[in-house]
């Protein structure tokens, strides 16, 4: 098996998980090439408690694509920008936010979101209505740089919105320098699945 | 519909009206159990017949008017007949006279003769193997009233046929683009004073009620304000306190964890003046999670008595979340208690309508999520309806995901594995086990002496396989 069929056959089973396990170290492919897609998974997985891109950071080339796929309703795929909903900037200064919308909802059956990323640096991007369960998930393009390598919440003193702490744990937890050096980090269930309160109110 | 073993109206009608005059001059039987009051002083029941997915309005899942099959002669249950199905059941049967109706998950709803399982006439009400249609045929039960019988179907339709014939009177869409939506009817239907209450599932689920005679809707409640904010779906049957003239509803979790727009009745009971739909209270029990705790089990209707005084009792509405039993002041709202007996998950707590009430006990089989390592297991647990206290609990083998039921001083469930089990319910000992070929999900019916049952399948099934389901009858050494 040459390397481009091995990726070509490693995305699909990323894509074809069905139960929110993700990729596995064993599936990892470091994508380099531009014409190589990237597949990304966007879901729930209900015994967890948590939304999450798998896998959760990427290293890719300028010039590569990424193509997030959405397995429930109601997931979007949205750059940390100002332009969205007051984020603080944490893609390259000069790189276009990308937002794909909510995906796979009534009226909305698209399940997949596109996007070619040109310029170099660490993009940062949340799930519009599951970023509070820390749904975030980081690109790295080329080498890290920008914005996205300030420390999180540092657009909070300038009155940027403030940081779920779900999304402090992820982002602590995943480092660039991580990102480049494994090349696909899978999303981790174990570290950050969340378990009901047994204790909820029983008044 | 076959009209091979047609049977008309009138000797239809007829058998019925002899069900009907024999359950008449039947007494309600005082409690078998001493010290103990039969289920709830509200009664609901109508003879032997158990014509509805709860048996009641009050969705007790008791029939407690049952005299024949109990704790003396349940040991000796043996297969009476089997009627074989191409299809998965997840209905309960719907027993009245000597007619037993169920529906299939191919959308075919029959009617048997109860004596013998022999075919009386097949109503096929559609199915959309197209994917993503959020079809299953027919797993809404049928009720039986007035010479109709009354369901609902995958496709988010809601039929009236002939209970005679299987001819059908009236059909009606409830959702507006059932496709874009994904609706189904998995909620059975409940049929009262000339109205049927029904709830859909759905990225924008409604309660609604509709005139039993023509299909006419009558009110509306949505559970979502948009359907794309999604969710909140009704996965089973309301319930109905005739004295007060209220319908409960309860609703399941959201598809989004942050909506948009404040969201108030998801995983919530929900409490309607059954006349003109208006909102009486409603009580949401969580407003969101990311556990999919819905609401799955059937609100239960029931008047609780206090351990040690009789004379104080609690009105009540109770309903299984997968976070465990809440028990309601029916009236107002107020909680009484809470219970879960093994961790929440979305496959655990009571699910699938495992819960009944009687001899003023909460039933509850809760499941838990397999652990590493570990297969699934639950628990089966009376619990008092006053105060929410363990009386007993016995640990099961494998998961239950499908209605019980009590008659007669005995509860009976069927598990996954396809065991069905009759227990004391005083005790929880073990009083009969026996194993069918497949899963059991739609639960049984208890009627004049005899136990109906069925097997079904997961919601992978497709048309086309070769596996068989079907329907049985059980009764004391087959006789």
């Amino acid at each position: 098996m040459n390397r481009r069929s091995f990726l070509k056959a490693t995305t699909g089973v990323a894509a074809t998980l069905a139960n929110g396990m993700g990729w596995t170290r064993n599936m990892r492919a470091q994508a380099t090439s531009e014409e190589e897609v990237v597949e990304i998974s966007l879901g729930a997985f209900y015994p967890i408690g948590r939304w999450y891109f798998d896998p959760i950071g990427v290293h890719i080339q300028p010039g590569q694509r990424v193509r997030w796929s959405g397995r429930k309703w109601g997931g979007s795929v949205t750059a940390f920008h100002p332009s969205h909903d007051n984020h603080e900037l944490r893609i390259p200064e000069g790189a276009r936010p990308f937002d794909s919308g909510i995906l796979i909802e009534g009226d909305n059956p698209r399940a997949r979101f596109e996007w070619v990323f040109e310029e170099e640096g660490t993009y940062d991007y949340y799930s519009r209505r599951q970023e509070r369960l820390g749904a975030v998930g980081r690109i790295v393009v080329g080498s890290p740089g920008g914005p996205g390598e300030e420390p999180i919440g540092y657009g909070e003193s300038a009155g940027r919105a403030l940081t779920y702490p779900d999304v402090r744990e992820v982002f602590s937890w995943l480092s660039s320098e991580k990102i480049v050096e494994q090349g696909v980090i899978p999303y981790p269930m174990e570290r950050f699945g969340k378990t009901f309160p047994a204790q909820e109110s029983h008044f | 519909m076959t009209k091979k073993d047609k049977v008309g109206r009138r000797e239809f009608l007829k058998d019925m009206t002899l069900a009907g005059a024999m359950a008449a001059v039947v007494p309600v039987r005082p409690s078998p159990l001493p010290g103990m009051s039969p289920g709830g002083l509200l009664q609901a029941n109508r003879g032997g017949d158990w014509v509805r997915f709860g048996h009641d309005l009050h969705n007790t899942r008791f029939n407690s008017v049952e005299g024949q099959l109990g704790k003396s002669n349940v040991g000796r249950l043996w297969q009476k007949w089997h009627f074989e199905t191409e299809a998965p059941i997840q209905t309960t049967p719907t027993v009245v006279g000597n007619t037993l109706f169920f529906g299939t998950m191919a959308g075919d709803q029959y009617a048997l003769e109860a004596a013998t399982g022999k075919e009386k006439w097949r109503f096929f009400a559609g199915y959309n193997p197209e994917p993503g249609a959020g079809n299953q045929g027919v797993r809404s039960s049928a009720q039986y009233e007035d010479g109709k019988l009354y369901f609902g179907t995958g496709l988010a339709k809601v039929h009236c046929l002939e209970a005679a014939t299987g001819e059908e009177i009236w059909q009606v869409q409830l959702d507006d683009d059932p496709m874009r939506n994904r609706a189904q009817i998995f909620c059975s239907v409940a049929v009262h004073r000339g109205r049927l209450y029904v709830g859909t599932s759905s990225s924008q689920a409604q309660a609604v009620c509709l005139d039993a005679g023509t299909g006419r809707i009558r009110w509306r409640f949505y559970v979502v304000e948009k359907s794309r904010e999604g969710g909140g779906s009704i996965w089973t049957s309301p319930a109905i306190d005739e004295t007060a003239n209220i319908v409960y509803f309860v609703t399941g979790s959201l598809k989004s964890y942050m909506p948009p727009d404040p969201m108030l009745f998801s995983e919530s009971m929900l409490a309607f003046d059954a006349d003109t739909g208006e909102m009486l209270w409603h009580d949401q029990v969580r407003a969101a999670d990311t556990f999919d705790l819905d609401f799955s089990c059937h609100p239960m209707i029931f008047d609780a008595v206090h351990p040690a005084q009789e004379n104080e009792v609690r009105k009540c509405v109770g309903a299984g979340s997968k976070a465990g039993f809440y028990c309601f002041n029916r009236y107002t709202g107020q909680r009484y208690w809470k219970a879960m007996l093994t961790s929440s998950g979305p496959s655990s707590g009571p699910i699938l309508n495992s819960t009944a009430v009687a001899y003023n006990r909460i039933f509850v089989v809760s499941n838990a999520a397999p652990v590493r390592g570990r297969s699934a297991m639950s628990v089966t647990a009376a619990l008092h309806a006053y105060t929410g206290d363990i009386m007993w609990w016995i640990a099961n083998p494998a998961h239950v995901r499908g209605p019980v039921a009590v008659a007669n001083g005995v509860f009976y469930q069927g598990f996954d594995d396809g065991t069905l089990e009759a227990i004391d319910v005083n005790s929880g000992e073990r009083l009969f086990t026996h194993k069918l070929p497949g899963l059991i999900r739609g639960g049984m019916a208890i009627s004049n002496g005899t136990l109906y049952t069925s097997t079904g399948d997961t919601l992978g099934w497709r048309p086309g396989g070769d596996k068989k389901y079907g329907v049985y009858a059980f009764s004391p050494d087959g006789q």
